[in-house]
């Protein structure tokens, strides 16, 4: 579905992502995990056309990103930091875009996720005077409601109470088991061990190690993929 | 595109800057009919405020509408929409609501005057006044928008929006002045028109004065303007640099829009990671990794960070608070408690806080059975779970 080659980006002096390949295949939820400032959102951004890589080729379902931006109308992309028009409603927003992006919106979902999140009575408050927790949450409505063939999740469950972050959890779960691609960065190793199969582990902009979860704590020897990966990172930066 | 336009309308109307602009002509132009009566004293004055006044705006709101809205375009950005689609529908929405907002309140005082029979209207003294009004809204707009593009931060941007100002209504004026009077022996009638063509701000008032019938003011200067301003070339000239003047910036803020990188905006990750700092370090009280390590009370409190996330010491959160654990177990001694204790955190515990939470937290029956203390062995070693409870029995005292 999305497949990455030789990708390079610099910041000016700063190499961010040195060669990165790999590639994302349906029906499966890919964390990608890496400790601050290891290039995982450049990483998702360079997919998404939002930053331009210094080299290397992208392609999702085959199209190349650099040639067309048609490709976007399958992914669904939520950012960390959501932020809308502040003088438009919640239902507003949600019409606008719906209105504006039309292909597979799907009231159905809209309204699952409506109902579950309680988000009926924001309807009609402006989005300047929403909690950040309930941004979130239009956020991933917002995400969700297109029902794309691919899903980039930025730390999806940040500022959600326990009872809306389980059940995004169960939304992201279901995703892959109706085979679409979920790719998502998280810090709460927790969450990441409860979703996700495959793991993409980054360090100072190259893959470091890449595996599902079963075979990544199997190997490091430890009992949960927290203490897992602090052992990798450890071992990384003495490396 | 046209939806895209049309919300950004919606929003724009919806955007109290617009209002108080469209107030701000409203009243400036009523009142300057209150005093002086005529039409045509009414533009020179509104003329001069007008040069001032639109360029100013429309440069500072495009800067604040552009960097108000990136993480907006950030969002949109990754919507299947073309990127010269979303920027170009964001500066018509501007360039059309400020517009309107201008030209409603410049024109509304007016028609009102002219159901006074005595007055004598002035329609194309008036109309040039608007037109030359929308020509600067839709340059300095599009100046903005490259300016905002072009700088990543903010307040450089809007450094370069006053700088800009500045140097078309003041600072090129004093250039020509300078000139004119340095070569005062040369004919400069030719060379004052073209430097003036080089600045939109010039045009546009030389496109009202000369209509005024006030070029006699102007000198002989001002009778060569007028010969070639009346032409049909004048005219013509004159529009298309004017043209020219928005097309230029614009097509430069697009191309450098679609080849822009949108990185997470710097300040907000900064802001994010002083708080951070300014948590965990008061989380720690300020303490250092060596004064942790040589003292087993403190350690404890640093390992029972993860229990906080339920238990506080003093408040209800959403399992019972450590002293209120205390409390209960009070008449147990402190040996056989500790055995207790250590159990309950190493393999969890059920059902002992049933009552409790029920009264006190307000659970509902039904979700007090998912409510329990899960096994905590897989974070702690025993020895741990021993520092966890030195730290917490010293609570007591």
């Amino acid at each position: 579905m999305v497949r990455v080659k030789n990708l390079y980006k610099r910041f000016g002096k700063f190499e961010v992502l040195k060669g990165i390949s790999l590639e994302l295949t349906k029906g499966k939820v890919t964390a990608i995990l890496g400790p601050n400032g290891s290039g995982k959102t450049t990483l998702i951004k360079s997919i998404l056309g939002l930053v331009i890589p210094t080299s290397g080729e992208i392609y999702v379902k085959g199209i190349d990103v650099r040639k067309s931006w048609n490709y976007r109308k399958f992914i669904g992309y939520m950012p960390q930091l959501a932020v809308f028009p502040e003088n438009l409603t919640v239902r507003e927003l949600i019409n606008m875009l719906a209105d504006i992006r039309k292909e597979g919106f799907n009231p159905n979902i809209k309204e699952e996720i409506v109902e579950r999140f309680k988000l009926s009575e924001y309807m009609e408050k402006k989005i300047k005077n929403l909690s950040g927790g309930t941004k979130q949450k239009v956020s991933a409505l917002i995400t969700f409601m297109f029902d794309p063939e691919i899903y980039f999740l930025d730390e999806p469950t940040v500022g959600l109470d326990p009872v809306s972050s389980s059940f995004l959890k169960d939304l992201i779960k279901k995703q892959a088991d109706r085979n679409r691609l979920v790719v998502l960065t998280s810090h709460i190793m927790s969450e990441v061990e409860e979703v996700a199969d495959e793991i993409v582990f980054l360090l100072e902009g190259s893959i470091y190690i890449t595996g599902s979860v079963e075979e990544i704590i199997k190997n490091s020897g430890e009992k949960n993929l927290e203490r897992a990966i602090a052992k990798l990172m450890e071992k990384g930066y003495h490396a | 595109m046209l939806k895209l336009l049309k919300y950004e309308f919606y929003n724009m109307f919806r955007n109290k800057w617009i209002v108080f602009y469209f107030l701000f002509f409203l009243i400036l132009t009523a009142s300057l009919f209150y005093f002086a009566k005529e039409p045509a004293k009414v533009v020179s004055t509104l003329l001069q405020i007008v040069i001032l006044v639109v360029p100013l705006i429309s440069l500072i709101l495009g800067t604040i509408f552009m960097y108000d809205s990136r993480n907006f375009i950030e969002l949109l950005l990754s919507q299947p929409i073309d990127r010269k689609k979303i920027y170009i529908s964001k500066y018509l929405g501007t360039t059309i609501s400020l517009s309107v907002g201008f030209i409603l309140g410049v024109l509304i005082p007016y028609l009102y005057v002219l159901k006074n029979p005595d007055v004598k209207g002035e329609h194309i003294l008036y109309f040039s006044l608007i037109i030359s009004g929308a020509f600067m809204t839709f340059i300095f707009t599009a100046f903005a928008f490259f300016i905002s593009t072009f700088f990543e931060d903010r307040v450089k941007g809007f450094g370069a929006s006053i700088l800009l100002w500045l140097y078309v209504t003041l600072i090129y004026d004093g250039i020509i002045l300078f000139i004119i009077i340095y070569f005062r022996e040369y004919p400069l009638e030719k060379p004052v028109l073209i430097l003036s063509m080089l600045n939109p701000v010039d045009i546009a008032r030389i496109f009202v004065i000369l209509k005024l019938d006030m070029a006699a003011l102007l000198g002989y200067t001002g009778t060569i303007f007028k010969q070639f301003f009346d032409t049909k070339l004048g005219t013509m000239t004159s529009l298309s640099v004017m043209v020219l003047w928005i097309v230029i910036p614009l097509i430069t803020g697009l191309v450098k829009f679609s080849k822009k990188i949108f990185k997470q905006e710097v300040k907000m990750k900064k802001r994010i990671f002083v708080i951070t700092m300014a948590i965990s370090f008061s989380a720690s009280g300020g303490i250092t990794q060596e004064e942790i390590d040589s003292n087993p009370i403190l350690k404890g409190k640093m390992l029972a960070k993860k229990c906080s996330w339920c238990h506080d010491i003093n408040k209800n959160l959403v399992a019972p608070p450590f002293k209120v654990i205390l409390e209960r177990y009070k008449s147990v001694p402190e040996n056989t408690l500790r055995k207790q204790f250590f159990e309950v955190i190493k393999n969890g515990s059920k059902g002992r806080w049933k009552e409790w939470m029920k009264e006190n937290l307000k659970i509902k029956m039904g979700r007090l059975d998912s409510m329990y203390m899960p096994p905590q062995k897989e974070y702690y070693n025993d020895e741990e779970i021993n520092l966890i409870l030195d730290w917490l029995f010293s609570l007591k005292k």
